[in-house]
């Protein structure tokens, strides 16, 4: 993932680089690449799906059932975000397209819901039906 | 009440389960190539035109990054008279008239109907499937879904067995062919993967220039050429360093040239 935002050429001449959060607000203006967004996108999604159908496996495999299924997944999909906003350092608006970390927790819940239980249930019945 | 365990015959795993998942994958990737070989080519003529007039949006949008003599020079080299790049006897427009014939104005029937061809085959598809599966493996249970469903659920998700205490996590092979459905979403995209650049790219035009039944309308080169010269003949230019000295200064910035012997000249940091 790359940072998109053009800091100022001027930085860093004369003296040790400031922060982006000086009191010289307006240096650096964020120029937005689809291409780049458009990739960030793509791969936020597959990180997801990817953990989704093995969030699936596993559940199937462990026999979990009911509610226990669910607050697997969930917690599985909250802890997948959570680290892909750890490797984001928690900028969420510069990488992704959504406004708030709340909305990227949740954001791709059900694709990944239904991924998630196609494997649940196949594993599940593998492993404990035949 | 504790819960039922049923074995299931390894011969339905073998013979229905993990073929109908391969079934499924397999028609999906299908869909998706074929929908790919057979899209129809967009016309290049069209797409040159309206890549062009895009550069001069630019050049109204964006203009203040560049200096004022580069966009004088530019704006006219687009609006002069008789001569521009966007003038009806200009080089662009002269070149393209030739090759860009006119259709008098009737839209496209093809493009305009190449959306819905593709909804309609995948609902086509469907439904064939689904009447394909309860024909053919109906009957017994497939698979155990790891949750309990409600009563309600029972007649649909295990349609064609009659077992009243059969627990509804038991489900036929109907209920698996929507669950195989939902759930291979994502895992196409994993397996398809992502389009080439220049794919990308193509979509990306296409997107902003519109699709669909949008494209089925002809583009009236010579309106929009002359619609965009007019915008761009108005157009003022703007520094985007324009003020650079004011955000800088902030509340240090002098607020007006000060007169008379009250003035402290200390204060004038612009000198006299």
């Amino acid at each position: 993932m790359m940072n998109q935002a053009a800091m100022d050429p001027m930085q860093g001449i004369g003296g040790p680089p400031t922060s982006s959060s000086s009191s010289t607000s307006g240096i650096g203006r964020a120029i937005f690449n689809q291409q780049i967004s458009h990739k960030n996108t793509t791969n936020l999604s597959d990180a997801r799906t990817y953990m989704g159908i093995l969030l699936g496996v596993v559940s199937g495999i462990c026999g979990l059932r009911d509610l226990r299924g669910f607050v697997f997944f969930f917690g599985g999909h909250v802890g997948v975000g959570a680290a892909l906003m750890v490797k984001m350092e928690f900028d969420v608006k510069s990488y992704s397209a959504f406004q708030s970390a709340t909305s990227f927790l949740l954001s791709d819940i059900q694709k990944c819901g239904m991924g998630y239980m196609l494997f649940w249930t196949l594993f599940y019945s593998l492993c404990y039906c035949f | 009440m504790s819960p039922q365990n049923i074995y299931l015959s390894p011969s339905i795993r073998d013979w229905v389960v993990l073929p109908l998942l391969l079934i499924m994958i397999l028609t999906g990737l299908l869909r998706t190539l074929t929908s790919q070989l057979l899209r129809s080519p967009k016309p290049l003529k069209d797409l040159k035109l309206k890549t062009f007039l895009q550069r001069t949006s630019r050049l109204r949008s964006a203009g203040g990054f560049i200096s004022r003599d580069r966009f004088t020079r530019k704006k006219s080299y687009y609006t002069q008279k008789n001569t521009g790049a966007l003038q009806k006897e200009g080089p662009v427009l002269s070149s393209f008239s030739s090759e860009v014939k006119p259709t008098g104005g009737m839209p496209n029937p093809a493009t305009a109907m190449e959306g819905m061809m593709g909804n309609a085959s995948f609902m086509i598809q469907n439904m064939i499937m689904m009447n394909a599966i309860s024909h053919f493996f109906s009957g017994y249970i497939l698979v155990r879904v790891p949750f309990q469903l409600t009563e309600g659920f029972k007649p649909m998700f295990q349609k064609g067995i009659d077992l009243p205490t059969l627990s509804t996590s038991y489900v036929s092979s109907l209920s698996w062919y929507f669950l195989v459905m939902f759930g291979l979403r994502g895992v196409f995209r994993l397996i398809v993967g992502d389009p080439s650049p220049e794919t990308l790219q193509s979509y990306a035009i296409q997107q902003s220039l519109g699709s669909g039944f949008a494209n089925a309308q002809p583009f009236k080169h010579e309106q929009a050429f002359k619609s965009e010269c007019e915008m761009l003949e108005i157009a003022k230019y703007r520094s985007v360093i324009e003020g650079s000295e004011r955000e800088l200064l902030g509340d240090m910035y002098p607020k007006g040239k000060r007169r008379g012997k009250k003035a402290n000249r200390k204060d004038d940091i612009f000198g006299e």
